[in-house]
């Protein structure tokens, strides 16, 4: 597989750490999210975990060092991209292979309380 | 050299060998000769050797049944020796060399004459999945140490190898535009028309010479041989730009245009010419943008009684040992035909005299060949000759009985499709069901994939070069001019004959694994009628060949049993490798002592020179402890040098520990966000003990971090978890806190670092640094000091693990050993004494200090006792999930220390827990478990440990037993207290 | 009953050219209702409908399989038996599992030949010994057997092993005597055969497309086949959770990641335990029909192919000829992968949903055989009950929430670090 790192581009996998599904932005710090609420549990532990289009952390840790998401199909293994994590929940964000985007900013994602 | 062997079954001409060069090996210890270009079957065969092995279930008699990697029954030993043994190899596919030593396998007793062929005599009681349904009897044990060992005796090929692997092998990357898969007249084609539009080319053949069907099926290309044509397109690949790799499988696909491909090197040169510093075999990690698959088919038999003789083989096989080989595989030879394929060879065999008969399965066919008696309308029914074919029934439009000595049968061609659908990323991945052509075709291809030759379903040269160019086309390939072409093989897709009417139990399909047509029926009859079923449960197409002569028959026979079309039974999945590959060239060098790299301290060399033994600690080779003279044990050893550092001054080296060097005016704030406690009123010149949770509220790490300056920051992390905390502070910075101005690198390799401990080691100190005042108010307690040493920048840290007076120094890593031996010089008036991991183990035990046998993973701050290390006025990372219940159930074990009551007891690292040394000992009653053991206290003159336990408080002072079931179930008295033995109140590290 | 399989009925079978053999199991049309709808006939699916009707006499019961029995991980895995955990909420569970197995063969009048020929976990330093003494220790308090093996040990009874590694010398080991492996259809076909003799429906090709829901309780399901009505639903569809899953709108904490396991060619008998590699993963252990099976962990992306990448080939190859040198020579077969429910903290959930009469049973990770009999034993107690019972008290959904997680490795909430 190889993976297209922003900064060093097209880079095969074992330079690569993967870390799991990036589907809900890290709840803010100082937040009132209670670590049982939805937003710490979609961040740590619940996935959708689709059998398509997905987006995916990786860190290119024999390279730059840089945490990518990748934008990847879980079936076919298609890679369609890959953005840097440090952009990836910025509100202009790649819309993901044929997945909606998810919610923008990590403040919206809290508990709503 | 020895008087010439009969090779009775050998023409006096033809073939691609090289008569002028006979060479000698042995078959089962009796010697043979062949000639150079021979494989190891077509030299038997030549030598009248018909039976080759023995098959896996029923042991029945097996000779050569293909001349390629398809070879289900000829398989064979190479070499003796416990290390060298190398079992399983294909006969058609050993090349021959002078020495070559074979054996056959799979047998009691000598080939001939195998005791385990009783199974074929009882066969009628072991049909596809007998054993599910047997061996009951006794229950367990009674299968477990009776019926198993003689089932696994019995099953298994070859004898394997023993001892390690004597050969080396290599892991290469190689890079094309195009790689072709296979070197046939087709795959060269497509593969010169690319490398002359400037694509670089690369192109593997599986076989020891290009040229594929050409080499033997006897058409010529503008007048030449296919051998001699195959050779010319190699050299204009060649002198394009392209690469051609003879003995080179493509044996999987994989996702990013990656393709395996296994390079054999050394296996076919004789033993004095292989050359020892050359890799046995190479692994290529093949990247290429395009690829074309010209993998060509593979021929396929059909299910009679009998038709695993030795002597019933392919057409194809028959045609190739005449064609490339010069042998001849029968005086007498049969062919049997569903198929226009099988008057080529019945010719070509007649051309040398031959006594040629050919069934041929249709009635409509107008075919003749020249000089071969034909029948049609009839299907062999069944072949006789146990140890070799001697005669054949037919049946159908007429029946009767042949005198023969070799059948070959032409069942049609089953297109290599295998790679085309080893991996799925297109939609569809499955091959393709052709009704006309009775065959799977490659599923659609995408843009990046093409497909040359028969692997099309092509039947003929012509057909083939039409689809190479075609191929070539799709991918920009400059045009060629197609060779003229003397088509010598008439081709027509087949009758459709899966099995004779009547074959039954002896009718084989996988002639390696014995599956039947009677089994796959049985298969249908019971229920199994997914082909993945009748495959698992007849074993099908998992023999080492992975089933390519049998698979297509098998899922035909199982759709006809259950009513189906073909295309709706489907192929089970083809999975990578295409053929075997020996688990050691995927490995390369990176085995045994390389299998990981070594880390060494800068001071490993001094360490090595002054006595210490190593231990692993991950990478790293780290001194477990100093042998001086006179030490009986490492316990020894490790107390002195405890007792030397309480006493004196040890010096100990501390480079492992990861180092982060963190900069930027929000590096405090980063800090604060990482750690549990708070560090923006840390001042310039002090360091901190940090502590860190992971994400879900467990500890992580802990370590100490100090300010170097207002926005510089250096810290040091356990040496185990170096690497998953730099990880970890890249992801949440990059991922969460993107804005945040901070940066850090690992500077773990670039500092080297010793920890000076004991009374003396402020006296050290001084004398290493005699201009800096490290006095108690100079330097107090978590002071830092950036200083010089001889000119190199050098850190000092007030900090302590053993729980001393003690100091850490880092300079550049470049001049660490010799700042480590101007230290061991500068406190050798105090004794200095170095001292390793165990002495270290010791210390922080005493002190009560936690390492990775308490931060297991598993354990929250208050069970580490560390709750004060919270700030309660911030975030960080952890704290939200930290406030999950059950990270205040009462319920969960605490740390605590225990001493063992007996001096010359020792405790036992994960011994458990009890208040009673009566039991019962369960897990209802158990209290919790030990972590890490001193073996020696000296402060306690004895045994102490760390341990988790529940309600830990309640226990202070109380006796409790450690108990190891695992240890002839010891138990140990101990008395719990404190973890903090030594100086609880911490004077020694202030003062 | 009169197709029961044994000795006598192989040799009349034999006699009278097999002709009186019937289906396995039947091919029944699926019924507009059920007491119980199982979705997923893989091992656990087979298992639970199997003790269903065994344990709790409730034989009204639907399996539904989208594919063909036995399809799932049960015929894709390394077919290691052991019950060798660390913790009560593991150790309790996979020890009840392995207690059937032993008996598993003349439960079902079928041979699913566990072969208890023993695993043996080598370490590496003090600091696994120590760590694998309290597991031991801990089996061993749950009922479960553990040896301690020293090098000597390794030597006696995996010769195979190169113990003076230049690289990471084997300390010892840790020894289950009664683990060991079993032949992985056999359980499936087994566990489908006495569950269709007890009455279950078992039916294939059959796709769940939808779960009925109404007032927060299951109704029954939509497949391709029409609707089938049934007041309970039980999941067990590892390596399809989080798809089913979504047809009930239950959020998940499951990731799909792939295995890849490898079997080499037959050679005759070379290794005789399961054993492992301490110092990365691996492990091997040899079939009856003579092939190395082995594998070590996932490829580490979220993957729904049956497939994986030359990168955790090469490694598990290197882990392979560093740990026993001799087999550098054998060649492998066949490659394949399975899709892997990983859980946050690496052990299985079988418990409630928010959903009434909705039953799940996932995130299997790799322990996903072993547990065949067990999981099928304690999800038929749950179904039947509405409560689970003492082995599977602590695989709650609702762990990732309470942080009562199960972490046998330590590694923390990251589906693929176990």
């Amino acid at each position: 597989m190889l993976i297209p790192c922003p900064h060093c581009g097209l880079r095969p996998s074992e330079e690569f750490v993967p870390k799991g599904l990036a589907e809900a932005p890290r709840p803010a710090l100082g937040g009132r999210a209670k670590p049982d609420g939805p937003a710490w549990q979609n961040y740590l532990h619940l996935r959708d975990n689709v059998a398509d289009h997905s987006h995916e952390y990786f860190h290119h840790a024999l390279g730059c060092r840089s945490w990518i998401v990748v934008h990847r199909h879980t079936l076919t293994h298609e890679v369609t991209g890959a953005t840097m994590a440090a952009d990836f929940w910025k509100a202009d964000k790649p819309a993901k292979g044929a997945k909606d985007a998810k919610s923008p900013t990590a403040e919206t994602a809290e508990d709503g309380q | 050299m020895t008087a010439s062997l009969p090779q009775p079954m050998r023409l006096r001409e033809g073939g691609l060998i090289n008569r002028n060069r006979p060479l000698t090996f042995t078959f089962d210890r009796r010697v043979y000769q062949g000639y150079e270009g021979d494989s190891l079957a077509s030299a038997l065969l030549a030598s009248g050797v018909k039976l080759f092995g023995r098959s896996f279930k029923y042991h029945r008699p097996r000779g050569v049944f293909s001349a390629g990697p398809e070879e289900p029954s000829a398989l064979v030993e190479i070499d003796q020796g416990k290390a060298e043994r190398d079992p399983n190899h294909r006969a058609p596919m050993v090349e021959l060399y002078d020495g070559l030593e074979t054996f056959s396998q799979n047998h009691i007793g000598p080939l001939g004459l195998d005791l385990m062929e009783a199974n074929d005599l009882i066969s009628r009681f072991l049909p596809a999945g007998f054993y599910y349904k047997t061996f009951f009897f006794g229950g367990l044990q009674a299968w477990y140490r009776f019926y198993e060992p003689i089932i696994r005796r019995a099953a298994g090929l070859g004898r394997p190898p023993m001892e390690a692997d004597p050969h080396h092998y290599d892991k290469i990357y190689t890079f094309a535009d195009t790689l072709v898969v296979g070197g046939g007249i087709a795959g060269l084609t497509t593969a010169l028309s690319l490398a002359r539009a400037g694509q670089s080319v690369l192109v593997c053949d599986e076989r020891d010479r290009v040229g594929g069907a050409a080499l033997w099926q006897g058409e010529r290309f503008d007048g030449q041989s296919g051998a001699a044509y195959g050779d010319h397109l190699v050299a204009e690949i060649e002198a394009a730009g392209g690469r051609v790799l003879p003995r080179t499988t493509v044996f999987g696909v994989y996702d990013g245009g990656i393709y395996g491909a296994l390079e054999r090197c050394q296996d076919h040169l004789a033993k004095a010419d292989r050359r020892v510093h050359t890799a046995r075999m190479k692994y290529h990690r093949i990247q290429a943008d395009r690829v074309v698959y010209a993998t060509g088919a593979i021929e396929r038999s059909v299910g009679f009684m009998g038709n695993d003789r030795p002597g019933v083989m392919l057409a194809s096989a028959g045609h190739a040992y005449l064609g490339r080989y010069g042998v001849r595989v029968g005086q007498q030879p049969t062919i049997f035909t569903t198929n226009d394929g099988g008057y080529a060879v019945a010719a070509a065999l007649a051309a040398t005299g031959a006594d040629v008969t050919l069934l041929d399965a249709r009635a409509d066919s107008r075919l003749e060949a020249e000089g071969v008696r034909v029948l049609r309308g009839v299907h062999a029914t069944k072949a006789h000759g146990r140890m070799g074919l001697h005669r054949v029934d037919y049946g159908g439009a007429q029946s009767g009985s042949l005198t023969t000595d070799a059948l070959l049968v032409a069942g049609g061609w089953n297109p290599a499709v295998h790679l085309t659908s080893h991996t799925n990323d297109r939609r569809q991945s499955k091959p393709v069901y052709d009704a006309d052509l009775r065959a799977f075709l490659p599923p659609e291809l995408v843009d990046s994939e093409a497909a040359s030759g028969s692997v099309t379903g092509a039947l003929g040269t012509a057909d083939c070069l039409a689809s190479a160019a075609a191929a070539a086309a799709k991918f920009g390939g400059a045009a060629l001019d197609t060779p003229a072409v003397d088509e010598a093989v008439a081709v027509s897709a087949p009758k459709e004959l899966w099995a004779v009417p009547g074959a039954g139990q002896a009718a084989f399909l996988d002639l390696q694994n014995d599956a039947t047509v009677k089994d796959v029926g049985l298969a249908a009859q019971e229920g199994f009628r997914s082909v993945e079923h009748m495959k698992r449960y007849t074993t099908l197409g998992m023999a080492t060949d992975q089933g390519k002569t049998s698979n297509v028959n098998g899922l035909a026979l199982l759709a006809a049993a259950t009513g189906r079309e073909i295309s709706a039974v489907g192929t089970t999945t083809f999975r990578p490798p295409y053929t075997p590959v020996p688990m050691g060239a995927f490995a390369g060098h990176h085995r045994q002592r390389d299998y990981e790299p070594f880390r060494y301290s800068p001071v490993y060399d001094w360490a090595e020179a002054n006595g210490a033994t190593f231990v692993e600690a991950g990478l790293w080779m780290r001194p477990s402890w100093y042998t001086q003279a006179g030490e009986a044990d490492w316990l020894e050893s490790a107390v002195r040098e405890t007792r030397a550092t309480r006493d004196q001054l040890g010096i100990t080296d501390v480079s492992t520990l990861g180092k982060i060097d963190i900069q930027g005016p929000d590096a405090a704030e980063f800090l604060n966000r990482l750690y549990t406690n708070g560090w923006k009123s840390l001042p310039v010149g002090k360091a901190r003990y940090g502590l860190m949770l992971r994400e879900d509220g467990f500890v992580f790490d802990d370590g100490t971090t100090s300010r170097l300056a207002e926005c510089h920051f250096y810290m040091t992390t356990t040496t185990a978890k170096a690497a998953a905390v730099m990880a970890h502070m890249e992801f949440v910075h990059q991922s969460a806190w993107p804005d945040l101005q901070v940066a850090f690198a690992s500077v773990t390799d670039q500092w080297g670092g010793l920890a000076l401990a004991g009374p003396k080691s402020r006296d050290c100190l001084a004398a290493l640094f005699p201009e800096l005042d490290v006095s108690n108010d100079g330097m107090p307690f978590m002071g830092v000091i950036e200083t010089t040493w001889k000119g190199h920048t050098a850190r000092l840290f007030r900090i302590s693990f053993s729980g001393e007076l003690a100091y850490e120094v880092a300079v550049p890593a470049d001049v660490f050993d010799a700042f480590w031996r101007e230290a061991m010089a500068a406190g050798a008036q105090w004794d200095i004494t170095p001292y390793g991991l165990e002495a270290l183990n010791i210390l922080r035990i005493e002190k009560g200090h936690v390492t990775g046998g308490e931060l297991d993973g598993r354990v929250s701050m208050d069970d580490v006792g560390l709750r004060k290390m919270v700030s309660t006025k911030k975030d960080f990372v952890g704290k939200a999930m930290s406030r999950r219940t059950a990270f205040s159930d009462p319920d969960r074990v605490k740390m605590i220390g225990l001493v063992a009551t007996e001096a010359d007891e020792r405790i036992i690292g994960g011994g458990i827990v009890f208040d009673s040394k009566d039991g019962p000992f369960d897990h209802t009653t158990m209290l919790g478990y030990v972590t890490s053991v001193a073996a020696f206290s000296p402060l306690k003159d004895r045994s102490i440990a760390l341990a988790f336990i529940k309600n830990a408080a309640d226990y202070h002072g109380r006796t409790l037993y450690v108990v190891s079931h695992v240890h002839n179930r010891a138990i140990i008295e101990v008395t719990a207290e404190s973890p903090h033995f030594y100086d609880p109140k911490n004077e020694k590290v202030t003062g | 009953m009169a197709d029961q399989y044994g000795f006598w009925r192989l040799l009349a079978e034999g006699l009278r050219g097999h002709t009186g053999w019937k289906p396995a199991w039947r091919d029944p049309e699926p019924k507009a209702e059920y007491d119980v709808i199982i979705i997923g006939g893989g091992g656990h699916g087979l298992s639970t409908a199997y003790y269903l009707a065994k344990n709790h006499g409730i034989t009204n019961v639907a399996v539904l399989e989208k594919g063909y029995l036995g399809g799932g991980n049960v015929g894709r895995n390394t077919t290691i038996v052991r019950s060798n955990y660390l913790h009560t909420g593991n150790v309790l569970f996979y020890e009840k599992s392995l207690q059937l197995w032993e008996g598993l063969s003349n439960d079902l009048g079928y041979n699913v030949m566990f072969s208890p020929r023993s695993i043996i976990n080598v370490f590496h330093s003090d600091s696994a010994r120590d760590a694998d003494t309290r597991r031991g220790n801990q089996m061993i308090l749950h009922g479960a057997d553990a040896v301690l093996l020293n090098r000597e040990g390794i030597r006696r009874e995996a010769p195979l092993v190169d113990v003076d590694n230049p690289r990471f010398p084997v300390y010892g080991g840790l020894k289950q005597t009664r683990a060991g492996s079993a032949r992985h259809d056999a359980v499936a076909w087994g566990f489908a055969r006495g569950a269709d003799r007890r009455g279950v429906d078992l039916i294939q090709n059959c796709e769940v497309t939808g779960i009925d829901v109404r007032n927060g309780c299951v109704v029954g399901v939509q497949t391709n086949r029409g609707p089938i009505r049934a007041k309970k639903v039980g999941m067990a569809v590892a390596g399809n959770t989080s798809r089913v899953g979504k047809l009930a709108g239950l959020p998940l904490p499951i990731e799909s990641h792939v295995l890849q396991a490898f079997v080499s060619e037959g050679l005759k008998p070379m290794l005789h335990n399961v054993i492992t590699f301490g110092a990365g993963h691996f492990y091997i252990s040899q079939s009856d029909k003579g092939g190395l099976v082995f594998g070590a962990s996932l490829d580490g992306y979220n993957s729904y192919a049956q497939r994986g990448n030359l990168p955790r080939v090469e490694h598990v190859m290197e882990a392979a000829v560093s740990f026993v040198p001799a087999v550098s020579k054998v060649r492998m077969l066949r490659s394949w992968g399975g899709v892997m429910d990983m859980s946050p903290d690496g052990s299985p959930i079988i418990d409630k949903t928010p959903i009434e009469g909705l039953y799940l049973n996932a995130g299997w990770c790799y322990g996903g055989f072993k547990a065949t009999p067990g999981s099928g034993w304690c999800f038929s107690h749950l179904i039947a009950n509405d409560s689970p019972n003492h082995h599977i008290e602590q695989m709650r959904l609702d762990r990732f929430e309470t942080g009562y997680v199960i972490d046998e490795l330590g590694a923390g909430a990251q589906h693929n670090l176990h």
